[in-house]
């Protein structure tokens, strides 16, 4: 690391401005991870956060669970199964309802399951529900200034009312979540199932054919559009990476051509190899951590300003692990220089020699 | 004997036919004995002088190094024996351009593992550099610049100096200068000394002066 620090310190400028690119790359990698994670939640926290270990739906409806039809005759046979420890029903109606029978108009996802259901989230504001009319609601209602006591109106005949806001995002297909006791309703859309991890397989078995059974992050993919969504933006990330590898392979590549009589002299001096591929590395690393820092900086400087409307999500797992990403990539984009200085020949020192 | 090369050959391919750099040249250096190698271009001074570094290996012929034969050495302990037996001094000084003059004469030190680097200072202060450690070397005139590059060749206290046309990029009173405190550091010293020059007026300050003409070696 003495040459590379000492490097660095000296054409501060020079390296200025890759690290000013690798910053913009890297906030720009934070700022579209956030956007599809906040994306994702938006349309699936609901069954992200359900507290089950899979779902079970209609093979015909092929993951979509609003078009998904199981009688309740299924679910009874289902909870009898050996190693099933709960099973509960969970239908799902997109709905429009007026608040307080008022003009205000709100779409809501009706997630409409047992009193007793493990489905129903732990509630922050308020209290869980004890009646068929009542109902738990996300949390992002209380931004359109629902409150705690105030009624959902659906159509002519139903009237629910809030009594509490759930502890977690529930958003699903881009719409907040209200839950809701449908008593013993005879045609439901899935099974949720808690089991016993070590008896999977013969409970697939016993399940059959004329289901899928399948956990949580499987059924995502039946949501519309979920991952079309998450595919698109992916894609971006995934380029950014391959950007971040190729800047930083041209501009390690076109410094190291530059002092390449640098690095003849210092192995004619007696230089390993491994010690300058060390200071190459060296450099690359510190770099990337440093522009990393900054961008992670600027990253939470631009989600503090986001409106809260905006689907964008931020986790500090999430964020490590894409800086070391990275991180990662950018070792792997200063290959090409090594390689280079693996070649050089210390022979390069004595002008006219070898040639 | 620091350095003894018998009947050293160096042939290069050049397409079909080969074309012989150095043709079985034998050559010794004593100690405390500093050689000027003189010739025209092309004339295989810098090829001899490359293999006296250990910096490429000889066709036929072998060459003695403080009494090791060094072709039988891995390039890595190769690498070790520069390091540790041979100071360069190559044209137009060749420092590092990011390293101040003091951290010139560390890299060589840390490279050797040296703890005790009480000599950085002392060879600058021997050299009139001391005022010069904290500058980095586009400040410096050309004539210390090569003063550095002579301290950087003697940090590790070798017993063979190198030197590349040490007057190349020097006005004649400084290029003298210079290949005087050569002289001075090698019999002083004791070490043994070769320089390729192709500066005639400097070679009174040398023990011995031998041509190369056509790769052949006339003393």
């Amino acid at each position: 690391m003495f040459l590379a620090i000492r490097e660095l310190a000296h054409a501060k400028i020079r390296y200025a401005l890759i690290g000013f690119i690798i910053v913009l790359i890297a906030s720009l990698i934070f700022i579209i991870s956030g956007l599809a994670k906040g994306l994702s939640a938006d349309n699936a926290s609901a069954i992200q956060n359900l507290q089950v270990d899979y779902v079970l739906m209609d093979t015909d409806a092929e993951l979509e669970m609003t078009k998904s039809i199981i009688s309740r005759e299924d679910l009874d046979k289902v909870s009898q199964i050996d190693g099933v420890a709960q099973a509960n029903s969970l239908s799902v109606r997109m709905m429009n309802a007026s608040i307080n029978d008022t003009d205000q108009n709100e779409d809501v996802a009706l997630f409409v399951t047992e009193s007793d259901s493990m489905l129903l989230p732990p509630v922050r504001e308020g209290k869980p529900i004890a009646q068929e009319n009542e109902v738990i609601a996300d949390r992002t209602l209380q931004r359109e200034g629902i409150e705690v006591g105030d009624t959902l109106t659906f159509g002519e005949q139903r009237e629910l009312t809030v009594v509490g806001f759930a502890e977690d995002s529930q958003r699903y297909s881009h719409t907040s979540v209200v839950f809701v006791d449908g008593g013993e309703s005879e045609h439901i859309n899935a099974i949720t199932i808690r089991v016993d991890e070590s008896r999977v397989d013969e409970i697939r078995n016993a399940v059959g054919n004329s289901f899928d059974m399948v956990t949580r992050e499987e059924a995502l993919k039946g949501i519309p559009s979920y991952s079309q969504e998450q595919a698109s933006l992916n894609m971006m990330i995934v380029l950014l990476f391959v950007i971040t590898a190729f800047v930083l392979a041209a501009f390690f590549y076109v410094i190291t051509l530059q002092k390449r009589d640098q690095f003849g002299v210092l192995k004619a001096l007696g230089a390993k190899t491994t010690y300058l591929v060390q200071n190459l590395v060296g450099q690359v690393v510190l770099i990337s951590i440093l522009c990393i820092g900054i961008a992670v900086g600027l990253t939470l400087g631009i989600a503090a300003i986001l409106p809260e409307e905006m689907p964008f999500l931020l986790t500090a797992d999430g964020m490590i692990q894409t800086s070391i990403l990275i991180l990662i990539v950018s070792v792997i984009g200063a290959f090409l220089s090594l390689i280079q200085i693996v070649k050089i020949d210390p022979i390069e020192a004595i002008e006219g020699a070898g040639k | 004997m620091t350095i003894v090369m018998e009947n050293v050959s160096k042939l290069y391919q050049d397409g079909p036919k080969s074309f012989k750099a150095l043709d079985s040249i034998s050559l010794e250096v004593k100690k405390g004995e500093f050689l000027a190698i003189i010739g025209p271009s092309g004339s295989g001074k810098s090829t001899m002088l490359s293999i006296a570094g250990a910096l490429l290996s000889p066709t036929n012929g072998t060459v003695w190094l403080d009494g090791e034969n060094i072709a039988n050495l891995s390039s890595k302990q190769i690498t070790a024996r520069r390091l540790k037996k041979i100071g360069f001094v190559f044209q137009a000084a060749n420092l590092i351009p990011y390293l101040k003059v003091k951290d010139q004469l560390t890299v060589i030190n840390m490279l050797a593992k040296h703890k005790d680097r009480a000599n950085e200072g002392a060879l600058l202060r021997h050299f009139g550099l001391a005022h010069r450690a904290t500058n980095y070397p586009n400040e410096l005139s050309g004539g210390e610049r090569q003063r550095v590059a002579i301290a950087r060749a003697l940090i590790n206290d070798p017993k063979l100096i190198l030197a590349d046309e040490p007057t190349a990029s020097l006005d004649s009173k400084r290029g003298r200068e210079v290949v005087e405190t050569l002289a001075n550091e090698i019999k002083s010293r004791g070490k043994s000394g070769i320089m390729v020059t192709h500066d005639e007026r400097v070679l009174d300050l040398c023990d011995r002066v031998v041509t190369i003409r056509d790769g052949r070696l006339e003393e």
